[in-house]
């Protein structure tokens, strides 16, 4: 019976849940369609989002800074309200929530942690106040839709995306030679190509550095992304929507990873459809479909995966195309296959979820009745979640850098990181469910519920003194912190 | 414009208290105690803005970027005026530059770039540990590290046993929970999850309070290393180098950046006394930027730049370079500040004189025996 499946794939069985006779079936099916959230209030759109950045960047930038330039008290003031006003102080915590609310109550609990998977394979590292606006809903809106299609559609609808697309500076990636481009370079300013992008997108999102491209296969993928950018006024400033615009493009041919692609008449039928080839050829390279494998392997099964875990789904990719449903599919089966001789460290948010799914831990049941956003910060319970998250160093929406955050053992393992695993756990106590007793009792059953070899656990719970030691030996043990 | 990218730096006063946690286990005790700090600068320093050059041509690529108030170090460098405590230590032979220098590494990706900054391989991913902890296990250095940040950078990792602080409002379970959870992880030989929980329970008392503002993790750093019985080899973290967009000059982001490594100087020297003068601050970073601007008044990745020193080891104030020159035929690819020494002879001849290791064995044990050159002598103060 594979009870370690169920961490391994989701969260762990709740106190009350069955294990179910079929595991893998049950985690196959859970990948047919893409399901709903788990949240019964109004989910802010990316348009929402965007627009209230803008109103934030603007309200601060434009307005208050000029308004208030000999007063900074009054300027830290306003700021404040405005802060309010727009949601800066607020969305963050209610994306985190919407996200919690719906792995821990799902029906699909797989598909949650695939999500959380590709959204942060796709990561938005912290910048400017995407984390604060739009990071989250980039998740549900951009990556969340596009996880029952192809993987080709999927990398183009992230790479076209306005986070994405902001995030790493393609606005600032000009045609020098583009009807823009020329225009302002001969009013003496200078503008040019920005490799940004184009780089990560190479590098992270498809082939990766395996694939040996050079440093001119960059410029020409910088050159195919010119003109995809925000369309700039002045009260929108760089929170305008994304549009193509071939003023600032940078016409072909373009030569990348050897291939020539001439496609004529990109200035009238076909401006921008370049960058939706490009795409399709890179989404389907071995190089792209050998490292995104490894990297799922790598996610879910063990630190450093084998070839006879990657190549059923570099096979199955191969088959189909890249359909996502069936490399989901067969991933299951290898995490299946492999699951009693590998275990895999938990990066701290899915240790929490696990904790929380295993113990039912209670902390999203903060926003009232016919609950709306209308211009506040966070409440106190409300924040609880994002600070949970910042303790253990895993805020979620604010990775360092555009590869996201690693789910390597060796790099989570410092004494500081770890301190705060010991911290949080003791307060676990603190978001226990009111309507459960925490007696060694429920620990022994959430122990023999999820775990195949639970006797190692079991004894190390025995040894808790207090009400709070279990919470914290529980969550602390190496079972926990890997599955 | 980028008020969030160092919130992983603010925060509000926190305290940490670890009750029982009065066992410092720093062993051998070497007097005088020799540190080594090392500030990785993640994004890529432009060692352009930090320390130009005296040349003409530099407004003809970077005009939006020339810094017009600079502080000279002499005929041929100045110094960006955000580094104003370096500065000061110059005038007293307690700073120096390596400039036109890099990790051997010319393709321009961030990710490849800081790995093998950290781990000193010619290819990235290639190995598992860092060149700082492969040195302090060459030259037999048991738990004398300590990083300042939340992670534990691949830079320490491969020494014997490594620590880090970072300040944090929680509070700890007591001490004989923590030591049933070690146990867990095995009584004799533990997994390396398990040696962390050890280092955990044996943690000094000096490693607790603070908040996490730069400012006070500095200081703080300066009272750990202080601590006779303390590590000696401390490594912060500073990144947000990655200037695409709205560079600046005197200000601008750059330019903050440049004044957080400022401030961690200053802190130490302020705060460390007589122990500044058994120190040397050393940086790194992946590469040096672009000579020219691109359109976003920023620089994109390159290749050459500067490493900033300070520090009662080193020999005397000096840039220490092979200027490679400007011209574009002289530029790297025709577009980046060439790079004539390797900086990991700078990294192997600081750890020989730091920890008073033959500089052969360093290199044998460290960088595998490759082609890197010995500056101790020229750089660093000897023994004694």
């Amino acid at each position: 019976m594979k009870k370690d499946f169920f961490r391994k794939v989701a969260f762990g069985l709740g106190p009350e849940e069955e294990i179910n006779e079929d595991p893998l079936f049950w985690s196959k099916k859970q990948f047919n369609n893409v399901p709903d959230f788990i949240w019964s209030y109004k989910l802010p759109s990316l348009v929402d989002q965007r627009k209230k950045y803008g109103e934030w960047v603007y309200g601060d930038r434009e307005v208050l800074r000029k308004k208030f330039k000999n007063d900074r008290l009054m300027y830290e003031k306003e700021k404040d309200l405005l802060r309010a006003k727009t949601g800066e102080k607020f969305f963050e915590s209610l994306e985190l929530s919407i996200r919690h609310n719906t792995a821990l109550r799902s029906t699909n609990p797989v598909f949650e942690r695939m999500w959380h998977f590709w959204s942060n394979f796709f990561a938005i590292s912290e910048k400017d106040f995407l984390a604060s606006f739009s990071t989250g809903v980039y998740q549900r809106d951009v990556i969340r839709p596009n996880m029952c299609g192809s993987f080709e559609d999927l990398v183009y609808q992230v790479t076209t995306s306005w986070c994405m697309l902001h995030h790493l500076d393609n606005a600032e990636n000009i045609g020098p030679n583009s009807k823009e481009g020329l225009r302002i370079n001969n009013k003496n300013k200078k503008v040019g190509l920005n490799e940004n992008h184009a780089r990560e997108l190479l590098e992270l999102h498809t082939v990766s550095p395996d694939a040996n491209y050079s440093q001119e296969d960059v410029i020409n993928m910088a050159k195919v992304m010119t003109g995809w950018a925000h369309l700039w006024n002045k009260k929108d400033l760089e929170a305008g929507p994304i549009k193509f615009q071939s003023s600032f493009h940078e016409n072909g041919p373009y030569k990348i990873l050897g291939k020539l692609y001439d496609i004529k008449d990109f200035n009238t039928v076909n401006q921008g459809k370049e960058l939706k080839i490009v795409i399709k050829d890179l989404a389907n390279h071995p190089s792209t479909i050998k490292h995104i494998s490894r990297k799922l392997c790598q996610h879910f099964i063990c630190d450093e995966p084998t070839n006879d875990m990657i190549e059923p789904i570099v096979q199955t990719w191969n088959k189909n195309d890249g359909n996502l449903i069936e490399i989901h599919k067969t991933l299951l089966d290898i995490v299946f296959d492999f699951s009693e001789i590998h275990q895999k460290f938990s990066m701290p948010e899915l240790w929490v979820l696990q904790n929380a799914k295993m113990l039912d831990l209670r902390y999203i049941d903060n926003y009232p009745d016919g609950f709306e956003f209308n211009g506040f910060n966070a409440n106190r319970s409300q924040k609880r979640l994002k600070n949970m998250l910042y303790d253990l160093g895993h805020s979620i929406y604010r990775a360092k850098q555009p590869n996201g955050y690693t789910d390597l053992e060796s790099e989570w393992l410092s004494p500081e990181l770890i301190i705060r695993r010991l911290a949080v756990a003791k307060r676990f106590t603190g978001i226990a469910n009111t309507n459960i007793t925490y007696d060694s009792e429920f620990f022994e059953r959430v122990v023999l519920n999820n775990f195949d070899k639970p006797d190692k656990l079991l004894k190390l719970l025995s040894n808790s003194l207090s009400y709070s030691d279990q919470f914290v030996l529980f969550a602390n043990s190496p079972e926990v912190m890997r599955s | 414009m980028n008020c969030t990218r160092r919130s992983f730096l603010k925060g509000s006063l926190a305290t940490l208290f670890f009750s029982n946690f009065n066992i410092p286990l720093y062993g051998s005790i070497q007097n005088p105690k020799k540190n080594i700090v090392v500030i990785s600068l993640r994004g890529g320093m432009d060692g352009l803005t930090a320390v130009p050059v005296s040349d003409q041509m530099i407004s003809k690529y970077r005009s939006d970027l020339v810094l017009n108030k600079k502080l000279n170090l002499n005929s041929d460098f100045s110094l960006h005026p955000k580094l104003k405590t370096f500065y000061d230590l110059w005038s007293k032979d307690l700073a120096s530059v390596v400039h036109a220098t890099n990790i051997p590494y010319t393709k321009r990706s961030h990710f490849d770039g800081q790995n093998m900054m950290e781990t000193g391989a010619l290819k990235p991913y290639i190995e598992k540990t860092g060149w700082l902890g492969r040195g302090m296990k060459s030259a037999g250095l048991y738990e004398t590290s300590l990083a300042l940040s939340l992670p534990m950078p691949l830079l320490l990792r491969g020494a014997i046993d490594n620590n880090n602080y970072f300040p944090t409002h929680l509070q700890l379970p007591n001490r004989d929970l923590i030591k049933i959870v070690t146990e867990a992880y095995g009584d004799v030989k533990k997994d390396d999850l398990g040696n962390v929980y050890d280092v955990i329970l044996n943690r000094p008392l000096t490693m607790q309070g603070g908040n996490d503002s730069l400012d006070s993790l500095s200081k703080r750093a300066a009272k750990i290393l202080n601590d006779p019985l303390g590590p000696r080899v401390a490594v912060f973290d500073l990144e947000g180098f990655d200037t695409h967009t709205a560079q600046g000059n005197e200000n601008g982001e750059h330019a903050d950046n440049l004044q957080d490594i400022d401030l961690i100087v200053k802190n130490l020297y302020q705060d460390m006394g007589e122990s500044f003068n058994n120190t040397l601050i050393i940086t790194l970073t992946e590469f040096g930027r672009t000579i020219e601007q691109n359109g976003g008044n920023g620089t994109e990745h390159g290749y050459g730049g500067a490493i900033l020193m300070a520090g009662g080891l080193l020999k005397r104030s000096q840039v220490f370079t092979d200027w490679p020159g400007l011209k574009k035929s002289s530029l790297f690819e025709g577009r980046d500040l060439n790079s004539t020494i390797d900086s990991r002879s700078i990294y192997a001849s600081a750890m020989s004189s730091v920890f008073d290791t033959d500089f052969e064995k360093i290199k044998r044990d460290v960088f595998w025996d490759q082609d890197i050159k010995n500056y101790s002598e020229k750089l660093f103060k000897n023994i004694d």
